[in-house]
């Protein structure tokens, strides 16, 4: 017999149950060889098994009727479709994100230019003597400057800074793509997968596990990330606005760095304008969305995982499960 | 009674097993493990300890030791169910060659699991992650060469793109990021290819006959859970990675997103540097590069992931099970 | 507390708790039956072990509010302010005391940027004089030169590369500094009332009460031990801030007494003495050097600055600003380093220690996924 006609992934019900009468026949088997040969210990073995494949039965019956419950009573905890309120978080993050990439770049690139802008400029000395010589000989006396050499200094430390953006922007992208992940595939393959393993006796720990996983994914993950959407849109930072005047806009920075420079040259005090307090306020909302994306996301796998482990133990998985990706 | 009983179950399974799939037959599973001899040892190993259990028969009836009688009978029946083991393992193995067929053939790919699993293996690491990091790091170097181009104009002098110093850096994290994921990968890979050479060829054997010395019997069981875990279980993982990854496909075809430098574009916006004294085109391509890396963090990190821990799940189980005494647990004897 | 309130009364996550407890009641219950029905003793026990649970979680969420409130004046009573004012509790002295440093860490840090600034103008002043010959009526016709030229203050280039390399620290110290004083205002606004809310209510459940113990305890250790420990380590977290002036009138200080004719100077960034500040230029000095490469008083003194030892009237001495005793460019960074990075990381390593002794006291996780594992 072979598995083609079951159709795994769109037919799972059907390759479950065929998986269950596999292991009831093996159990009968079993049971009729302790009650032919009198051998008691492996009648009550059969009759344990017996209990698990009813269990995993059971689990089969209630995943197929309450799939639907599951996902409703995710809509009402989430306020709406779970999968889409989640979306919005991350796509909430993302765009700020990409904004805020955006204008500390700009400032960086533009304090990073000004420090090397090098002026040179010489005089020339006409040799007396001969004016015909001047044509072919000539004097020079010239000198160059850096005016804003020092701004290198804040190019230096915001170069430590900014691959915070990446990594930012690398978590939360994860969280999106493991999100349409786990929606295409945890109950499509992993729960059909994880049911069939359960059914015998030598695979049913991983067959827990991955039972865990895929109800721990397909449901709660969701949820977390409308919690974090419902944290985030409320304490998100200040979105880079448009107008010119603010510091923290792509255009308003600019404009005031040309302020400081024309403030420069027009009262003679060059480096006075010049400050810190605009690269902390550039930086502000880069490390405000740091931690929030980065505490969220570390609590979300804490819960994701304690609630693995915690469901697998009571489907029979391993509770190890997290530990034993310590050989990894 | 209930000996002979068992026996002939034994033998009953032992027909079954060769009706099915005569030694050198073609597997969809792996030839490998009928090759090198390891049948032959195995078997030398088992009629070792039988002969040497039977010189300690003769010898505690000539010392007259009956203690030695009870410590024989259960060697005696532990080396029975290694070898019972052995004969169960070789025609599981052989059943699941129809198994594997059968997946393969609804995984749309023909092959046996090996094949299969280094197939998908070098697609994800060649094509897909360090074609990423190559991407990444043409960037990286393009965008630090546009940071040390300097301009003159007249009196003044400066580099416009001194800026994409900072951008180099974020290229250069994710670079790391990529390229450790793709040395994981070629490491499975590699372990992939020493796993179908060795694992049914060496480590079972050393496992059954490990399991038939007292002293040894954990580890022995340990080394048959190994064994299986990894020429069973841990190619199939990847053969459904490989279906997760069609149904993600399938049903998301924009979820897994790919990143690609085109060098006319980059030479394009280097003369377009010239003129405009500005460089922003690094900036669109590196926001794109770090949504392809997390992209691929599910395909080249969690499906990794998952199959070693399905895989050292099933070792952990299989241990357990191995390693028990059989013979008693089903009342085939018990202590006088 | 009123955050907490908010969340428990006005958005219903109370009467969501009150519904979790009945349903617990209620599964336990229909379990209890089927396994007296059936002779189940294991499915009996079990039963009756989760009515206890129900009942205890029950407890809880009658409580809530009133022991947010107790935890709250206990952390108050332990920073030492008997009965806290609304606006005062632990979550504000900590806030304050992390933003007095950033402010203070902020205006240092200024003072540093500024003497950077004028020490990179100075180091990249070069005069040069050369000798060229060839046509040089266009620029096609190209010329030849040789000459030489000067550079007085190249020297102070090694000031500006350590201020640069030090800058590479105080901006992400800046950074930490700033991401401490928001984490902090995020528990306190956000993190503590939810996790405490949704972890009374996961308790509920068999299935999810190892995950509810670990989200209050997490919510308690932050709101409690994390605050707690900027407190005790609040003498840690100070900063005097130095400018770097020379407080003495002798004219080898400085360079900008003469030429430097508004209070700030050209090149002297808005100090109130300009002669007392290091590096600093006249616009002078700077126009006789640049047109004629004269060395005149307003720029001449600065490399005698250089080695200025101070007079035996004042206390501190001014490497160029970078190293003296405790006020200098470099102890400053290296002081900071402990409240930017070392005491945070202490801090958290201190919280996650708590949450794991206190988690499976409210029935949840004790390894929290493995990130015990860093302690």
């Amino acid at each position: 017999m072979t598995l083609a006609t079951a159709a795994f992934l769109t037919g799972w019900e059907i390759a479950a149950a065929v998986a269950l009468f596999i292991s009831l026949l093996i159990i009968s088997l079993g049971f009729a060889l302790a009650i032919g040969f009198k051998l008691k210990e492996l009648e009550e073995w059969t009759k344990e098994e017996f209990y698990e494949v009813a269990t995993s039965g059971i689990i089969i019956l209630i995943l197929v009727g309450a799939v639907d419950l599951l996902n409703y009573i995710s809509n009402i905890l989430a306020g709406g479709e779970p999968f889409a309120l989640a979306a919005t978080y991350t796509d909430a993050a993302t765009l700020d994100l990409s904004l805020i990439f955006a204008i500390v770049f700009g400032y960086n690139y533009a304090i990073t230019t000004l420090s090397t802008v090098n002026l040179a400029l010489f005089f020339p000395i006409p040799i007396p003597t001969d004016p015909a010589l001047t044509t072919w000989f000539l004097i020079r006396s010239g000198s160059f400057w850096t005016v804003f050499a020092g701004l290198s200094a804040i190019s230096s430390g915001m170069f430590n800074v900014i691959f915070l953006v990446a990594t930012s922007l690398v978590v939360i992208i994860t969280q999106k793509v493991l999100l349409d992940f786990f929606r295409a595939t945890m109950f499509k393959v992993f729960l059909p997968f994880g049911i069939m393993l359960r059914t015998f006796p030598i695979t049913r720990q991983a067959g827990g596990t991955i039972i865990a996983l895929a109800i721990g994914a397909y449901i709660v993950y969701p949820l977390i990330l409308v919690m974090n959407n419902s944290i985030y849109s409320v304490y998100h930072p200040q979105t880079p606005s448009a107008y010119a005047a603010d510091i923290n806009s792509f255009v308003g920075q600019i404009f005031n760095i040309f302020a400081k420079i024309a403030t420069g040259f027009a009262t003679g005090d060059f480096f006075g304008k010049w400050s810190v307090n605009d690269v902390i306020s550039i930086l502000t909302p880069l490390i405000d969305n740091f931690v929030i994306i980065s505490f969220l996301f570390v609590v979300d796998i804490i819960i994701l995982i304690t609630f693995i482990t915690g469901f697998s133990d009571a489907l029979g998985g391993d509770e190890q499960v997290f530990g034993l990706s310590r050989l990894i | 009674m209930k000996s002979n009983g068992l026996i002939v179950a034994f033998m009953l399974l032992l027909q079954f097993t060769y009706a099915q799939a005569p030694f050198g037959g073609t597997c969809a599973l792996s030839d490998e493990w009928k090759t090198g001899g390891w049948e032959s040892l195995s078997l030398l190993a088992i009629s070792t300890v039988l002969t040497f259990l039977s010189l300690v028969y003769a010898l505690h009836v000539l010392l007259r030791k009956p203690e030695w009688y009870i410590w024989i009978k259960d060697e005696f029946y532990q080396a029975v169910v290694s070898l019972a083991i052995l004969i169960s393992v070789i025609g599981v193995v052989e059943i699941l060659c129809d198994v594997t067929s059968s997946l393969s053939g609804l995984a749309g790919v023909s092959g046996d699991p090996f094949s299969i699993a280094n197939n998908y293996l070098n697609d994800l690491i060649w094509q897909k992650t360090l074609n990423l990091a190559n991407n990444i790091f043409m960037l990286s170097v393009y965008a630090q060469v546009s940071a040390a181009y300097a301009l003159d104009l007249g009196v003044v002098r400066w580099f416009p793109s001194a800026g994409l110093r900072a951008v180099a850096q974020n290229l250069d994290f994710l670079y790391a990021i990529v390229i450790g994921i793709s040395g994981s990968l070629l490491l499975q890979s590699i372990g992939l290819q020493l796993i179908r050479a060795f694992a049914f060829r060496i480590i079972f054997p050393f496992g059954i006959f490990f399991r038939m010395l007292p002293f040894t019997r954990t580890a022995g069981a340990t080394f048959i859970a190994v064994a299986l875990g990894l020429y069973i279980i841990y190619p199939l993982t990847f053969l459904m990675d490989k279906v997760v990854m069609d149904t993600v496909y399938a049903n998301y075809p924009g979820l897994i997103t790919t990143f690609t430098v085109d060098p006319a574009l980059l030479i394009g916006s280097t003369l377009a540097t010239l003129i405009v004294q500005y460089n922003f085109t690094v900036f669109a391509p590196t926001v794109s590069a770090m949504g392809a890396v997390a992209s691929l963090l599910p395909q080249a990190l969690f499906l990794p992931t998952l199959n070693l821990i399905i895989t050292l799940t099933f070792i952990r189980t299989a241990t357990k099970v191995l390693s028990q005494n059989f013979a008693r647990q089903i009342g085939l004897y018990e202590y006088e | 507390m009123s955050d907490f309130s908010t969340i428990w009364v006005t958005y219903g996550w109370g009467a969501v708790s009150v519904v979790a407890v009945l349903l617990s009641i209620l599964f336990a219950a229909l379990g209890y039956t089927f396994g007296v029905a059936f002779r189940l003793r294991e499915v009996a026990i079990w039963s009756r072990e989760e009515l206890l649970q129900a009942m205890a979680s029950g407890l809880i969420l009658a409580y809530a509010a009133t022991f947010v409130v107790l935890l709250s004046e206990l952390s108050c009573s332990l920073v030492g302010k008997a009965g806290c004012s609304v606006g005062n509790d632990q979550m504000t002295v900590a806030r304050n005391i992390v933003g007095n440093l950033t402010q203070n860490v902020t205006n240092q840090t200024n003072y540093i940027f500024q003497l950077n600034m004028r020490a990179a103008f100075t180091s990249s002043l070069v005069k040069y004089w050369d000798f060229s010959w060839g046509p040089f009526t266009n620029v096609f016709t190209g010329q030849l030169a040789f000459g030489f030229s000067i550079s007085p203050w190249a020297g102070t280039s090694i000031i500006v590369e350590s201020i640069n390399y030090i800058f590479g620290l105080l901006i992400p110290i800046l950074s930490s500094l700033v991401a401490q004083g928001f984490l902090l205002e995020l528990i306190d606004k956000s993190l503590f009332p939810t996790f405490l809310a949704m972890g009374i209510i996961l308790r509920t459940f068999f299935f999810s009460r190892k995950t509810g113990g670990l989200l209050m305890a997490i919510a308690i250790g932050i709101y409690t031990i994390y605050p707690l420990m900027y407190v005790l380590m609040q003498p840690f977290f100070t900063l005097p801030v130095h400018d770097f002036e020379v407080e003495t009138p002798d004219i080898m200080a400085g360079n900008c007494g003469v030429g430097c004719a508004s209070s700030s100077g050209a090149f002297c960034t808005g100090v109130i003495t300009p002669s007392k500040v290091p590096f600093c230029m006249s616009s002078g000095g700077v126009i006789a050097f640049y047109t004629l490469g004269v060395f005149t008083v307003g720029n001449t003194l600065t490399p005698s600055y250089m080695f200025y030892t101070g007079s035996k009237t004042v206390n501190k001495t001014v490497y160029g600003g970078m190293q003296t005793p405790y006020d200098g460019v470099l102890p400053t960074v290296g002081y900071l380093l402990v409240p930017a990075a070392f005491l945070p990381l202490l801090n958290i390593l201190i919280t996650i220690s708590f949450i794991k002794i206190l988690s499976p006291t409210l029935g949840g996780d004790v390894e929290i996924a493995g990130i015990t594992r860093i302690i």
